[in-house]
């Protein structure tokens, strides 16, 4: 029984680590958690010893917008998803194209204005790239590049932005690392603006990322802020 | 918790009675709650992530979370503002890590100043004071130890560095105090 009881304890001892933060958490069992969650809660008035502070003026505001725009974003996706379910049922039947397509039918459709799932004009060919945070969900941005004309020489990108918001006097600006190069700024992007002209020449395999910069962009061409939001480019025209 | 007709002003109710109402997604509780305890919870953040712009993103997402998960919230296993420091405090560490930790060196006395900020602590900090009385108890590198741990977020590499001891020795003192925290609490 003694073996018994030493093992529970060290059992316990692990997941009291995980609550002070001194071992990963990642990956916990439920059962795991739990046992953490009893430390957290063990601990938790320790950490309501920190002097209180007084958050900035509007914040309540920001995070009420937050919940707003992730219920809008939530509609958005289900409505995106119902539409892809349709498209995935036409492109298998039609051409019998691999699994991965349903995927890239997802984000073109997730991109195009509802109720326009057709673009205008057709473009010679076209990018997309999901930008999101690492793990799970959050902010994201869907970012399109089309390329119009037989040498590709005009271009646009489109962006559309679920909840991406730049940190206070801070810029976002867009990168384009080529696999196994640096970063190529794509330019400061406003998340609430659309369009942002093209001046980078994108390939398939591209990582389109975007970091925090100071007002007006990186002063040194390369990234020097965290990034925030990263995502392949997949060709899907 | 059927009688919601005497709830006229928001304001008056306990922070558990706000997260509880939260918890059935109730915005205008969660805006009371925001009111009455969005200092003490920012400040919490501000502990962790030392730069006001950091512990805004940190207490920010906090605060989400606590609309999203307030279901989770047990009133029987401690007081609400613990469970929203908690919330707080695993955000702000999270954030932090996906950022990658700078240099934090922690001013010399600020591990004393927190504890006489903790002794100071009225209201409905019984909790804490049992917590503190069990600390007390400890050794007082171990209790340093956990204390700098839990409440500014260092590594076991960081705490190695500022004892001078190793990493294993680190991890021994750790888990050796927090088996004689667990015995005192359930005394």
């Amino acid at each position: 029984m003694a073996d018994q009881d030493d093992k529970n304890l060290d059992t316990d001892l692990d997941a009291g680590e995980r609550a002070l933060g001194t071992e990963p958490r990642d990956g916990e069992s439920a059962e795991e958690r739990l046992a953490r969650r009893d430390w957290d809660d063990k601990l938790a008035p320790l950490a309501l010893a920190a002097p209180p502070a007084e958050p900035p003026a509007g914040l309540f505001e920001r995070i009420s917008q937050a919940l707003d725009g992730e219920a809008e974003a939530a509609k958005v996706i289900r409505l995106a998803e119902r539409r892809a379910r349709r498209w995935r049922a036409v492109a298998i039947a039609s051409s019998g194209i691999a699994a991965g397509l349903a995927a890239v039918v997802f984000a073109m459709i997730y991109i195009g204005p509802l109720g326009q799932v057709v673009p205008p004009a057709v473009p010679q060919q076209s990018y997309v790239a999901l930008v999101t945070p690492e793990g799970e969900g959050g902010p994201a941005l869907l970012v399109e590049v089309d390329f119009y004309g037989d040498d590709r020489q005009e271009g646009r990108i489109t962006i559309q932005s679920v909840q991406v918001e730049a940190p206070a006097g801070r810029s976002l600006e867009l990168w384009r690392v080529p696999a196994g190069g640096s970063p190529q700024s794509m330019g400061v992007i406003a998340p609430r603006d659309p369009f942002t002209p093209l001046e980078t020449a994108v390939e398939a395999g591209d990582t389109l990322a975007v970091s925090v910069e100071p007002p007006g962009g990186s002063p040194s061409g390369a990234p020097t802020g965290p990034v925030i939001l990263s995502g392949p480019l997949i060709e899907t025209r | 918790m059927g009688s919601d007709d005497t709830a006229e002003s928001p304001t008056a109710e306990s922070p558990e009675s706000l997260l509880l109402r939260v918890a059935r997604q109730d915005r205008e509780a969660y805006r009371a709650l925001y009111d009455l305890c969005a200092a003490k919870l920012f400040g919490v953040a501000l502990r962790i992530c030392r730069e006001r712009g950091l512990a805004e993103e940190a207490f920010q997402e906090a605060f989400i979370g606590i609309w999203r998960s307030a279901g989770d919230f047990d009133p029987a296993r401690g007081s609400a503002l613990a469970w929203m420091a908690g919330v707080t405090r695993n955000r702000a560490l999270d954030l932090l890590r996906r950022r990658g930790r700078g240099d934090r060196p922690m001013e010399d006395g600020a591990l004393e100043a927190l504890l006489n900020e903790a002794e100071g602590l009225r209201g409905d900090q019984a909790d804490l004071n049992a917590l503190l009385q069990c600390l007390e108890r400890l050794e007082e590198t171990p209790r340093r130890a956990v204390i700098l741990a839990y409440c500014e977020g260092l590594t076991r590499e960081e705490l190695a560095t500022r004892f001078e001891a190793p990493a294993n020795t680190i991890k021994t003192w750790l888990r050796r105090a927090l088996a004689a925290l667990r015995s005192c609490l359930e005394e």
